[in-house]
């Protein structure tokens, strides 16, 4: 673990608004993030699996959604720490 | 940044300048610098709200314009004013109902034009907020499974990018009237994802990535 599977589907992927360095990538296995522009990046352990996109807010950069291929959405207030189901 | 997996056969130049313009390359992440943290603390708790089924879920954004949440399902676009607890499906019109809608891109100087990638009906457009709906007549009935846009030199033309199943890359300038082949996209033609990111490359441009079903792919955006 650490780093973005190279051999797996990326469905989503959202860079941030105010820093393009902080990224997020989802994947089936769960989404993942990057601080450093893409170089490394670390598996959100408390984020959902199943990613199907990801949505950062335009004016609050630590504000993050993820919506699951089964149509359920979470959100994360801390920038990907603690994540909530919202529907 | 290892470059791996270039697809183009040799090195495009971009336009308008004489430096060499790589194509696409994976983004390789450092293994040995990635830090894996167990966040105890984290929950996935379940709030109080609305279990509203939304279906089967391709796209999401945060509306500029006013903090709406939008997402792209199997039925249709729906909205929702309280950060997705409860969400309402936009009308599209009967003449224009598609199968999946894949992806948007929100026009970066108008929040309430935004625009739709479709499974069967190319891209729809809304210049109102969602009130109205028309289908952009320069690209076909085609299979859009991604849309990014790249404005972020104000003095150029926004760059508008499209990944067409099947058909590979293209792009727009301007007001998406005409669109154009690029290239082929990445080694896996499989593009779920297309996001231009303000990274300079040193070459004039930024970046353009792309999550696909082989990984996370990156592009020089100076075509």
């Amino acid at each position: 673990m650490g780093g973005l599977p190279t051999s797996k589907t990326v469905y989503a992927f959202a860079a941030g608004p105010a820093d393009p360095k902080i990224m997020f990538a989802g994947l089936r296995e769960g989404a993942f993030k990057s601080t450093d522009g893409g170089e490394s990046w670390r598996k959100l352990n408390a984020a959902p699996k199943d990613v199907a996109s990801i949505a950062i807010h335009p004016t609050k950069p630590e504000m993050v959604f993820i919506g699951t291929a089964p149509g359920k959405i979470f959100k994360s207030t801390d920038g990907g720490r603690i994540w909530r189901r919202q529907n | 940044m290892e470059a791996v997996n270039q697809r183009d056969a040799g090195l495009r130049p971009p336009i308008g300048t004489g430096l060499i313009c790589p194509g696409w390359s994976r983004v390789v992440p450092i293994v040995g610098l990635a830090i894996v943290i167990a966040l105890a603390l984290a929950t996935l708790g379940e709030t109080a709200g609305s279990s509203h089924d939304i279906g089967h879920l391709h796209a999401l954004l945060v509306s500029p314009a006013d903090g709406d949440l939008w997402i792209g399902t199997h039925s249709g676009p729906f909205r929702s004013g309280d950060e997705g607890k409860t969400w309402q499906a936009v009308k599209i019109p009967a003449d224009l109902a598609a199968m999946d809608f894949m992806s948007f891109a929100q026009d970066p100087t108008n929040p309430k034009i935004l625009y739709v990638g479709t499974h069967n009906r190319g891209i729809l457009k809304t210049s109102d907020g969602g009130a109205t709906w028309a289908q952009i007549p320069g690209i076909g009935t085609v299979d859009v499974h991604a849309l990014a846009v790249d404005h972020f030199n104000s003095t150029q033309p926004k760059r508008w990018y499209a990944w067409l199943v099947d058909k590979g890359l293209f792009r727009s300038l301007g007001d998406l009237d005409e669109w154009k082949r690029h290239d082929d996209g990445p080694a896996n033609p499989d593009v779920r994802v297309l996001q231009s990111v303000n990274i300079p490359t040193g070459m004039g441009g930024i970046w353009l990535y792309a999550g696909t079903a082989d990984g996370l792919f990156r592009s020089p955006d100076c075509f």
